[in-house]
């Protein structure tokens, strides 16, 4: 479980976050929404550990996030920077030496299903296959908090299509929790167990999508239009 | 060990382009000092001396390799820092490349000094070469690593103030106060009683150093004169391994903690 107690995040004088308290429960893929600058990237590196919080403190599993809770959460930059003299295959083997939990088998399965040619340079690669490949390294990962930062930002629709496939084929939703960010809700709307709406650095909504679908009748970007409007 | 080795061949692969540049300046060197000389009938003495002001600059070798290192990684830090392995196993993955790379580049540098003229330049023995070689080589390795912990420190302390104010000021601030830190540690302090205190024990004999060589009478006087007006001490190595340790811990507790994506 990923518990933020009374976070706050401030850059200078930018309040990125304000007095956060959240909890997410295991086992759920979780779709975080907001407007551009509303927070989304900072709550993802602050589960990350790779930045910390003015105030407050989060915790996975009752450990208290460090830059090490690495060895329990994967973290899908919306930056697609990787080692450009590698190929896509030192790639993959570079992530498994680093992690324990990499599950090669499972990065050549995703990387056949995505259809990404193993030997080609990473410099090589165009927005759509760094983008491929930032899920297999992602996915691959047997890790309980898998976050991924805009994952279909600036993709064509196949590769978007590719990609959300990959999230239900790969991800055991048993084990691991998501949390993914993203613009594109449409699109991810059915993969999705639960929402938050993220507005100037605080949580205004979090909701199951199944309740908010048949219960109120409404769907995301419906909800959303609601909070943003 | 298991997660680190394969961390230390990626920084081999990523720090490549500082040694193989290091090379190429030193080969162009090479040519050019060994044409000029050549007009002139004197080939060989060029290079000798090229060769050694070239090896002296590898003093500076490893701070300009964990820039490069440090540099690169900048763009890609959400790569590099999400890694469950402590920060010092990180800087240290890219000082031991910076090392290697360094030692190799010193040996064909000096091998090719040696060979390429300073031999014939300055008479001596082979084994006078040797131990000068030796000598020369560890303290630009050890000089090296200090200025290279000291350097990859600035450098995280730069990337603090990131935070705080824009690149250029933190650079300029982070430039200064390494200037202001020189002045005072390298400068000041050698010369304060406690310092003395503290490492003025273990001297080091080099008397037999330069009277063992087959130098010219005056180049001999002259490095007798340097000995006995500069004493070294096994304290003064002790101390400034210490210090570096502790500057290296601290920096590496400064990218775990502090240093933000």
């Amino acid at each position: 479980m990923i518990e933020f107690k009374n976070v706050t995040k401030r850059y200078m004088t930018k309040t990125a976050l304000r007095d956060v308290c959240l909890k997410l429960d295991k086992g759920k893929i979780i779709g975080l929404v907001g407007l551009n600058g509303a927070g989304k990237s900072t709550t993802m590196k602050l589960i990350a550990g790779l930045v910390t919080p003015t105030k407050g403190s989060i915790e996975i599993d009752g450990s208290k996030v460090t830059r090490r809770i690495a060895s329990k959460v994967s973290y899908l930059s919306e930056l697609d920077e990787y080692y450009s003299f590698y190929t896509v295959q030192q790639t993959i083997d570079f992530f498994a030496s680093q992690f324990a939990d990499f599950n090669k088998d499972k990065a050549e399965e995703i990387r056949a299903y995505m259809n990404l040619d193993a030997n080609t340079k990473v410099k090589h690669l165009s927005k759509g296959n760094r983008g491929r490949l930032k899920i297999i390294l992602t996915l691959s990962r047997e890790v309980p908090v898998l976050l991924m930062d805009e994952p279909l930002s600036g993709l064509d629709p196949l590769v978007r299509d590719s990609i959300v496939k990959g999230l239900i084929t790969f991800v055991d939703t048993e084990k691991q929790t998501v949390l993914l960010s993203t613009h594109q809700i449409m699109e991810v709307e059915m993969i999705l167990d639960e929402v938050l709406a993220i507005k100037d650095g605080e949580i205004v909504d979090h909701r199951n999508v199944e309740d908010l679908r048949y219960d109120e009748q409404q769907g995301i970007l419906e909800w959303m239009s609601a909070i943003y409007e | 060990m298991k997660t680190w080795l394969p961390l230390v061949k990626k920084e081999f692969r990523l720090g490549l382009p500082i040694f193989l540049l290091s090379l190429i300046i030193f080969i162009i060197g090479v040519a050019v000092v060994g044409g000029i000389g050549y007009k002139f009938d004197h080939i060989l003495q060029p290079i000798g001396i090229f060769g050694l002001v070239w090896g002296a600059g590898h003093f500076f070798f490893l701070a300009i390799y964990m820039l490069y290192s440090l540099g690169s990684e900048k763009k890609r830090m959400h790569l590099w820092l999400h890694n469950p392995m402590h920060a010092s196993g990180l800087l240290l993955a890219k000082l031991l490349t910076g090392t290697v790379y360094l030692i190799l580049s010193l040996l064909i540098t000096s091998l090719a000094a040696y060979f390429g003229g300073l031999e014939v330049f300055i008479e001596l023995s082979a084994a006078s070469w040797l131990k000068i070689g030796v000598i020369l080589s560890i303290h630009a390795i050890l000089f090296s690593l200090d200025l290279a912990v000291y350097i990859t420190l600035a450098y995280i302390l730069f990337l603090l103030l990131e935070r705080y104010m824009p690149a250029f000021l933190s650079g300029v601030v982070v430039f200064f106060g390494f200037w202001v830190f020189n002045g005072i540690y390298f400068g000041w302090f050698p010369l304060t009683k406690f310092y003395e205190v503290i490492t003025s024990w273990g001297m080091i004999d080099l008397g037999n150093f330069a009277s063992s060589m087959n130098f010219e009478n005056n180049i001999v006087n002259a490095m007798i004169n340097f000995q006995q007006d500069f004493k070294i001490y096994a304290g003064m190595y002790l101390f400034e391994a210490v210090v570096v340790t502790v500057i290296f811990f601290i920096t590496s507790w400064l990218l775990d903690k502090k240093v933000e994506v």
